[in-house]
């Protein structure tokens, strides 16, 4: 198998003015090509902040990573962003859509934004992907129009718009009732499966989990373990 | 396009928010139009209230003064003066080479001078014009404000202005002394009463026939001056200089014997400038605050659009197409709505069917305003702008 990310001895201290926080120390882990890893850790143990320097997002105090074989850790923001753009998908936990827009819009906006053109193509693309997560007729809705959990549905379509190697769940289902967090977490493992998309989920909840490949738990800002 | 496609989304996504920063902009435009076509319609009203009266460019000789030895012993000097009589000799052909300049409309010769006119007792200081009857209007419009009598300018006749007739109680066809400052008298006729409404010219100019004026001021061939009119008196200080060179005669252009009108002019242009400056900087601050505004209330939208890696130049044209988009529209209604307020105040008429305003509509510099709002917008966006596209994804999401 192909690791599609690696991460070596990462160390993140937060400082602000005389205080410096320590919130990563010395975390190393591979990511294999089409794996669905969870991320488990109770609050403060540095999960967010894993998944914001993995997502490029956050820069590391110390370490080093590679994404598709590329060294990403000394990138300049716009080669980052661009990275971003190309091999990374990203749900958060609250869906941040965009409200003006409607689904169909929202989803392929990751797309569209790069080459200045909503293009029919991409227009195809998202309504598949809508139809996908089981929002085939809600593609013309605002996204002011949808519930939580199809909100959270139209993010995970929007993370695949541009076929992304790797996609960063930070707690998808967090703000979700239980049956439509696990609705939520059965498509994106129908996705991992039938696309070979790799996903790396942060969840506070064991039964979410349960149902990824394996799991990476964090404690006190290291890995505590791995089963 | 999809960036024009996102901007338009945020403009329309608040209606209202978006009426009140266009109106905002228009009204911005509109007094800036409104200055601009007061100004201008003051200084076209002010030019054509003074050269309609007066000759675009003056022709005069140059004083000759005969050089004169100077005497070795003081006291055999002589107290002699040597100035030569300014006048125009060969004022024919002069005239005939002027008027086929282009841009001339006509050149009239003038014998001029200052006199008196008597009447019994009553003695008014007047200067006196000798002129071609067929000149009569070529400087001032005399023969249509004639208002008693008739623009007969044969010899003997003479025409002056209704304040003079009324200072010396002179009606038509009532003689009177006309005596000059080269001590020469002679009894002439009112003919005619003129009033054009320059008080200037209405108390203190008498029209003669060129032949009755020789012999009053003693010049048997030439003349003291000609008056050109010209088709465009702006062009008056070119072709005073052209004129000058061509002649080697003194000429001057209105603009040089109205100093305090261009002086006045200059300084009601600088002060609508200023007015005009403000417009503007009202239109980029109304431009910029709401943009802002616009930029903080959408921060988390622009942070998760930065996540999923949408560069920072696409977001912030995305903002500069906002303020292009509202300086346009805005510009245009402004200007519009700008046309229609001086459309409305030059039809409000005084009493005597002039404007209220001395407002040129037309004059209102619509394009201008209009690019200059464009332009003024797009800068003001780009504080929000640059706002927009320095938005820290993460924290953005994380508020």
């Amino acid at each position: 198998m192909t690791a599609i990310l690696e991460v070596e001895d990462i160390t993140k201290i937060f400082r602000s003015r005389e205080v410096e926080t320590p919130v990563l120390n010395g975390v190393s882990f591979k990511l294999q090509a089409g794996e669905l890893v969870a991320l488990l850790g109770p609050s403060g143990s540095g999960k967010s902040t894993l998944l914001s320097i993995v997502g490029l997002l956050l820069s590391a105090t110390a370490g080093r990573m590679s994404l598709l074989d590329q060294d990403v850790t000394h990138l300049k923001e716009d080669q980052r962003s661009q990275f971003r753009n190309r091999h990374l998908g990203f749900v958060f936990q609250a869906h941040h859509l965009l409200p003006d827009f409607t689904a169909r819009e929202n989803v392929a906006f990751p797309a569209a934004a790069p080459n200045n053109n909503l293009s029919r193509a991409m227009r195809e693309r998202a309504g598949e992907l809508l139809e996908r997560v089981g929002l085939a007729d809600r593609v013309d809705y605002l996204s002011t129009q949808l519930s939580g959990g199809q909100k959270q549905r139209v993010a995970i379509a929007r993370a695949l718009m541009n076929k992304p190697n790797l996609v960063l769940a930070d707690e998808p289902t967090g703000n979700l009732d239980r049956e439509t967090g696990f609705q939520v977490m059965e498509q994106m493992k129908i996705i991992n499966r039938e696309e070979r998309t790799t996903f790396l989920i942060s969840t506070h909840d064991p039964e979410i989990a349960a149902r990824c490949d394996y799991r990476i738990q964090l404690l006190d800002g290291k890995i505590d373990r791995i089963d | 396009m999809f960036r024009w496609q996102v901007a338009w989304r945020y403009l329309t996504s608040n209606v209202l928010q978006t009426a009140l920063l266009i109106a905002g902009v228009a009204l911005g435009v509109v007094a800036f139009v409104f200055i601009t076509a007061l100004i201008n319609g003051l200084a076209v009203t002010l030019t054509e209230q003074t050269t309609g009266s007066i000759a675009h460019v003056t022709v005069e000789p140059d004083l000759q003064i005969a050089a004169v030895l100077t005497a070795q012993d003081d006291y055999a000097a002589t107290p002699v003066s040597t100035a030569q009589r300014r006048q125009i000799r060969d004022w024919q052909s002069l005239v005939r080479m002027i008027e086929q300049m282009p841009g001339v409309v006509a050149a009239r010769p003038e014998i001029s001078g200052n006199g008196f006119l008597v009447r019994g007792e009553a003695v008014a200081p007047v200067v006196v014009l000798g002129i071609e009857p067929e000149k009569l209007s070529v400087v001032a419009p005399i023969a249509r404000n004639v208002v008693r009598g008739n623009a007969d300018l044969s010899a003997g006749s003479l025409l002056i202005g209704s304040n003079l007739a009324h200072d010396l109680g002179l009606n038509i066809g009532q003689p009177v002394i006309l005596r000059t400052d080269r001590d020469r008298e002679r009894l002439v006729t009112v003919r005619g009463i003129f009033e054009i409404g320059i008080a200037s010219v209405d108390e203190r100019i008498a029209y003669l026939n060129l032949r009755s004026a020789r012999p009053l001021f003693d010049l048997p061939e030439g003349v003291s001056q000609l008056s050109v009119k010209l088709s465009d008196p702006n062009q008056a200080p070119l072709i005073a200089e052209a004129l000058e060179a061509q002649t080697s005669l003194r000429t001057r252009s209105w603009q040089e014997e109205n100093r305090n009108l261009q002086d006045a002019l200059s300084a009601q242009s600088s002060t609508g400038s200023l007015i005009q400056l403000f417009a503007m900087i009202s239109i980029v601050i109304v431009v910029a605050s709401a943009l802002l505004l616009s930029t903080y209330r959408r921060r988390s939208e622009i942070g998760i659009m930065r996540s999923f890696g949408i560069s920072r130049r696409f977001v912030a044209s995305v903002f500069i197409l906002q303020g292009l988009l509202v300086g346009l529209v805005g510009g245009m209604i402004g200007a519009l709505a700008g046309y229609g307020l001086c459309l409305w105040l030059f039809s409000i008429k005084q009493a005597n069917g002039s404007p209220i305003l001395p407002i040129a509509p037309e004059q209102g510099g619509y394009l201008l305003v209009i690019s200059l709002t464009a332009l003024g917008a797009v800068l003001a966006a780009a504080l929000p702008a640059r706002a927009a596209a320095n938005v820290d994804p993460l924290e953005a999401i994380q508020q």
